[in-house]
């Protein structure tokens, strides 16, 4: 039993130390990752959950393990208000890193709340990693610099922590798309074809029809075939990128954001939460010196108040009005702006992925 | 460095849900990412798409497809084709959702009239916004045929359907 209990803990030891290698970060990174994520959050991805409260109770029609079967209808369009404005609140406190421990913990609990509900109407989306990934970067002392109100220093292995563990959630959550998929698509059948079942899927319910929609339907079924054999490969290996090595890591992460960009053209799927889950493993402390002196500075402190309270006053507009933009002022119904503004976004983050697989000198990487 | 308690706890909290997933009962919340693993199938070099759609009379009492996005507004409009695949809940009436919670007696099989009506009048207020004659809605299943080679749409059939009036 000894040796049995000695060789797992020299297994989890092997297992956890590679993916430290290849994920680790740094306080000084992390906190300037932290104001990016809040901005990223409050500009391109804000939640609006007030639209539930105006259905009827009968589309209340909660998954059968979730929280929501604990109650039988809709709570009213009030409380998803207050959720909503708990929410942004949640996200102005992590930009200037107002307790931003229990800021970024409330803002993933209060979502996976707000999911349980919408989830209720019987379709599960999978968005909730970026929450996920909150709650474990609320450990990993992402608030004590850079902050109006810091949290206490936690101790040195925090930061590895975090990231090992998101890295390993990422992987599995991917492994889960991808496990089905090896069954169903790695054929050499080429008469079926799954990418195909996304594009058809998607253009005919949900009116995805842009880019390079019409065109992808005319390309023949062998070569959609190649691209369920990448996706598929795809989504079951970034462990294995993850165990090899920290460039082996970054690379996956790059081909990852290559991947949801060509998803954007050829499915109309914008995989907007990716970019910023991709951009926790890039190296910010490049920055931190810079983002610390301007930030220290009484003119930027004010124009980014006043920047922040109009972003915040916009928000509050569209969740009495239950607008539902996930970009500022852009309706998410107007499908095309939102796949260009994507698209911009994309480009952008692909450039810092690319940055960090291969232009970043070893040396450079991170502070001790 | 993570213990191996907390990884063979992190390994539990996430290969249960997974292997839950996998039998067809999807719990929330849960780290999986979408699964998607239908396939399209081409035969005779077309592609045959069954879509559940919705329609209502127009003013010429001839029946008009009603737009996912404006009726469903502000619920968005994803859910629309979620909401029609069970045919707006009119089988609540009879048994509702989940075997297993239906053995077990938790659930209560009736819903209350004063719930149907609310969905109906929701229903009605949608049509109206829409110019529709509000009194009755057609969900049917529709048969899709695309040419393989062009993607293009090569004729539609209406398989079956089922009326539901709002005013009873």
């Amino acid at each position: 039993m000894t040796r049995f209990y000695t060789l797992i803990n020299k297994i989890n030891t092997w297992f956890w130390s590679r993916v430290v290698a290849s994920s680790h970060s740094n306080i000084r990174s992390l906190n300037v990752f932290r104001i990016i994520l809040g901005l990223f959050l409050l500009l391109f991805y804000s939640p609006n959950y007030g639209w539930i409260g105006k259905a009827p109770k009968v589309f209340f029609n909660p998954p059968l393990l979730s929280l929501g079967i604990f109650l039988d209808k809709f709570p009213s369009t009030t409380f998803f208000q207050i959720l909503d404005i708990l929410i942004l609140l949640c996200t102005l406190f992590i930009i200037t890193g107002i307790k931003a421990k229990i800021s970024s913990l409330s803002y993933g609990i209060l979502n996976i709340i707000g999911l349980t509900f919408q989830f209720s109407f019987g379709k599960i989306d999978h968005t909730i990693f970026i929450y996920v990934m909150l709650i474990c970067l609320a450990f990993s002392g992402w608030g004590t610099e850079l902050a109006l109100v810091p949290d206490k220093k936690p101790n040195s292995e925090a930061p590895q922590k975090s990231f090992s563990l998101i890295a390993v959630l990422l992987c599995f959550a991917f492994f889960t798309a991808g496990f089905n998929k090896a069954f169903h698509w790695l054929n050499f059948d080429t008469s079926k074809n799954g990418t195909g079942f996304w594009l058809y899927q998607g253009w005919i319910n949900l009116g995805r029809e842009y880019l390079l929609v019409g065109f992808v339907k005319t390309l023949p079924f062998w070569l959609l075939k190649v691209l369920d054999f990448f996706a598929v490969i795809f989504e079951l290996t970034p462990l294995f990128f993850l165990l090899y090595s920290r460039k082996a890591w970054h690379t996956w992460l790059l081909v990852a954001g290559v991947f949801h960009f060509t998803s954007l053209f050829i499915l109309n799927i914008t995989f907007l939460i990716h970019i910023i889950i991709y951009l926790a493993f890039f190296d910010f402390s490049i920055i931190y010196d810079q983002a610390k002196n301007i930030i220290s500075k009484k003119g930027f402190q004010v124009a980014a108040f006043i920047f922040l309270a109009a972003v915040f006053l916009v928000r509050i507009y569209d969740v009495f009005n239950i607008n539902l933009s996930s970009f500022l002022f852009l309706p998410d119904a107007n499908i095309l702006p939102n796949l260009v503004a994507a698209m911009i976004v994309w480009i952008f983050a692909i450039m810092l992925l690319f940055r960090n697989a291969f232009l970043t000198p070893p040396g450079q990487r991170f502070y001790k | 460095m993570h213990s191996v308690k907390s990884s063979i706890l992190l390994v539990l909290i996430l290969i249960i849900p997974f292997l839950l997933k996998l039998k067809g009962y999807e719990p929330y919340p849960a780290i999986l990412f979408p699964d998607g693993s239908g396939n399209l199938v081409k035969e005779n070099n077309q592609i045959d798409i069954y879509v559940k759609e919705v329609y209502a009379l127009d003013k010429n009492n001839a029946w008009r497809k009603v737009d996912a996005n404006r009726f469903f507004s502000p619920v968005p409009g994803k859910y629309f084709s979620y909401g029609i695949m069970r045919d707006f809940q009119l089988g609540l009436t009879e048994a509702k959702r989940h075997k297993i919670l239906k053995r077990f007696h938790i659930e209560s099989p009736d819903v209350p009239v004063s719930d149907i009506k609310e969905r109906n009048d929701w229903i009605k207020s949608k049509l109206e916004k829409q110019q529709l004659n509000s009194s009755v809605i057609r969900i049917a299943v529709v048969r899709h045929i695309y040419s393989a080679d062009s993607g293009k749409l090569i004729a539609k059939h209406i398989k079956n359907d089922k009326i539901l009036y709002l005013d009873k």
